[in-house]
């Protein structure tokens, strides 16, 4: 398991007041990338939803104003272009979801233009679950899932992780679970 | 403890509801009957041409009488009783639904009676769930007593700490009053309502009931409606002024009718793990919160309210995600001065009252006016000039000058503040809105940031809570990193329950 080093903290509460620079970081830990085949995922589905506009867009256009005029190939260049711009957007997104793991919370960050960085603390996953798509099983991908009791916004879904990666982490997750409620 | 035996032990057996359940059965399908045929039925009392006065009467008495065979058949065909763990509830006249909900998923309890349940002396009991698909459950009618009886074995059976289960059943009687509405109290809260919103509530409600009747009865008669309204104020601008200038009126008539009907008698108490509250003169209702339930303290204030000195405070628990809202615990008219109490029944008694406050960034200001003031009224301005519309050019001058100003203010006035335990933040321009709440109940903490934020080094952060999410935006990406690491440190130090 590629674990970040961490800074454990004592259980014990105190209050005591607190120096702002020797709390542990968020920001130093080192965050893993997901699995660069998850790309592959994506690619797929979206020329799958492309491939079905494509059909569309023919047999509307060809039965309408016919195949070889020129907002048909208008359209078609339209066609192109987003394609290639979901793609681009579609492995750029892989590159930038990353997850990290510490002693005592999980953390996920992810987005291209608009970037987001969300921690849940292990004592406050309510359960956590390891789901698999059809696509994601040709290409051997597994999604972590981690519900927290703040609704759907707070809870973590970190795609394309090597199912043994996966696994690992739900029995890691599971078992702070148990330890956070056995301090209680 | 014999007599506790005693009262337990109906529970045990098969239960129906209270005999008078049948009249709430019955006003509830003619409820959902109205719901979903009321255009039909509309048409049926209008166009009473379709069809002869003897059949309309066998129609109306057909209906009815099957209405209330219905109604008599479901009652007989519920039955609850309570096992140790969980309560059993039997019910349906063509599907039959075994329902078994265990102590551990139940929210909250609340009491409900409208004018017939206080007649009859029993009340509707609604138990919010949290997990399962069909989040709320309710008992059309059970005995006043018989309630009470079973929301305190219910709430003593919950907790498994099994030694206290007898003192627990009567801690949650004993309680302390913490404030009472009377009808002068409960008009100061009704003329300071927000009356503008509900004017906007009312106009988007009569518009849509405009298009509703006029799908279901056909143009002619809201035409006539409006050919009326046109003859009595001549000219469209004179109507429209009034018809606000009315609404306006009505919509304080109906808030202050509403608020005095709603709140009559409002009794907020504190028990000892909790709260309690009960209010309301047709319809009376008593909602209970614990105190570990709480995720958030709101109230919010605007200056009508600030002459009178209240606040309209807020008590959010912790609920099942379909079911937020109606576990809340509202208190309309609540003294601005004892506002600490309840900070510190809910903080703790250590709680103290920040002395400074810290502001967000003036880009806030920026970013809103361009988007909010400057192109909503460039685009009108253009529009204006292509027309050589002058009032709409003045419109949009004037759209542009009261915006700025607002947002500026609602940059300057955006305010957080974190204590040790607690992180308070303050925002809003006419009506002010201040949350409050425990920094270990968070549940996620979540840094989010706009490319323009990217560039600039600033940051949105959102406290995710078991009831609704805190969001500051636009602080220096240190500064919520800052945030990020200590409240990580606070929750994951914790081990105090949260909810």
């Amino acid at each position: 398991m590629n674990q970040p080093s961490q800074n454990s903290i004592d259980p014990v509460f105190s209050n005591s007041q607190m120096d702002i620079d020797q709390l542990p970081k968020a920001e130093v830990i080192a965050y893993i990338p997901i699995e660069k085949k998850y790309a592959y995922v994506l690619y797929l589905s979206n020329c799958i939803f492309f491939a079905v506009l494509l059909m569309v867009i023919l047999i509307v256009l060809g039965s309408q104003i016919g195949l070889l005029h020129w907002i048909t190939f208008g359209t078609l260049l339209f066609w192109v272009v987003l394609l290639l711009a979901t793609l681009w957007f579609s492995s750029a997104s892989v590159r930038h979801q990353k997850y990290a793991i510490r002693d005592r919370d999980i953390s996920y960050q992810h987005g291209v233009f608009f970037r987001q960085w969300i921690t849940v603390p292990f004592n406050r996953v309510q359960h956590c679950e390891i789901s698999r798509g059809f696509i994601d099983n040709l290409f051997g991908l597994s999604d972590l899932r981690v519900f927290t009791a703040g609704g759907s916004s707070s809870d973590i879904s970190i795609p394309g992780l090597d199912p043994n990666t996966a696994h690992d982490l739900k029995e890691l997750i599971i078992n702070k679970i148990g330890h956070a409620e056995e301090e209680e | 403890m014999l007599k506790r035996r005693n009262n337990v032990d109906w529970f045990l057996q098969d239960n129906r509801q209270a005999p008078v359940a049948i009249l709430m059965i019955i006003f509830n399908v003619i409820k959902s009957v109205i719901r979903t045929w009321w255009p039909i039925l509309l048409i049926l009392f209008f166009r009473s041409n379709l069809m002869g006065p003897d059949t309309g009467k066998l129609v109306v008495i057909g209906g009815t009488s099957l209405i209330i065979l219905i109604s008599i058949w479901r009652y007989f065909r519920f039955h609850f009783h309570l096992s140790d763990t969980k309560l059993h509830v039997q019910s349906g006249v063509f599907t039959r639904t075994k329902m078994d909900i265990p102590f551990d998923r139940i929210q909250t309890i609340s009491f409900e009676q409208n004018i017939v349940h206080q007649l009859f002396d029993v009340t509707r009991v609604k138990i919010d769930t949290a997990g399962s698909s069909k989040e709320e459950f309710e008992f059309a009618a059970l005995d006043q007593d018989k309630a009470e009886q079973l929301r305190s074995f219910i709430l003593s059976r919950k907790t498994p700490t099994e030694e206290t289960t007898a003192s627990d059943v009567e801690s949650i009687e004993r309680k302390e009053l913490l404030l009472h509405l009377d009808v002068g109290d409960l008009i100061k809260v009704g003329i300071s309502q927000n009356h503008l919103r509900t004017t906007g509530i009312i106009v988007a409600f009569l518009l849509g009931l405009r298009d509703r009747i006029n799908e279901a009865l056909g143009e002619g008669y809201v035409d006539q409606f409006d050919n009326l309204a046109e003859k009595l104020f001549q000219n469209t601008v004179s109507y429209a002024i009034m018809l606000f200038i009315l609404l306006i009126f009505l919509s304080f008539i109906g808030t202050l009718i509403y608020t005095v009907f709603r709140y009559y008698d409002l009794s907020f108490y504190k028990t000892n793990e909790g709260y309690k509250i009960q209010a309301g003169l047709l319809n009376k209702v008593e909602q209970a919160a614990l105190d570990h339930k709480i995720q958030i303290v709101r109230w919010v204030s605007n200056p009508l309210r600030k002459i009178f000195n209240i606040v309209h405070l807020r008590l959010y628990q912790a609920s099942s995600a379909s079911g937020r809202g109606s576990s809340n615990i509202t208190i309309p008219g609540y003294p601005t001065e004892t506002l600490v109490d309840i900070k510190r029944y809910v903080f703790g008694r250590n709680y103290l009252e920040p002395e400074t406050s810290l502001g967000v960034d003036r880009r806030l200001f920026f970013r809103r006016s361009i988007f909010l003031a400057g192109i909503p009224s460039l685009c009108l301005g253009l529009a204006a000039w292509y027309d050589g519309n002058i009032p709409l050019f003045f419109i949009a001058t004037f759209w542009l000058v009261a915006v700025t100003i607002f947002q500026f203010y609602y940059q300057r006035n955006w305010r957080f503040h974190f204590t040790v335990n607690e992180c308070i933040i303050t925002y809003g321009v006419i009506e002010r809105v201040t949350k409050a709440l425990s920094l270990f109940k968070v549940q996620a903490i979540q840094i989010k940031q706009t490319p323009y934020q990217r560039r600039q080094q600033l940051a949105n952060i959102i406290l995710h809570t078991a009831s609704g999410d805190v969001k500051i935006p636009y602080i220096q990406l240190t500064a919520a990193l800052e945030i990020k690491n200590y409240l990580l440190y606070r929750i994951e130090s914790s081990t105090r329950k949260w909810m």
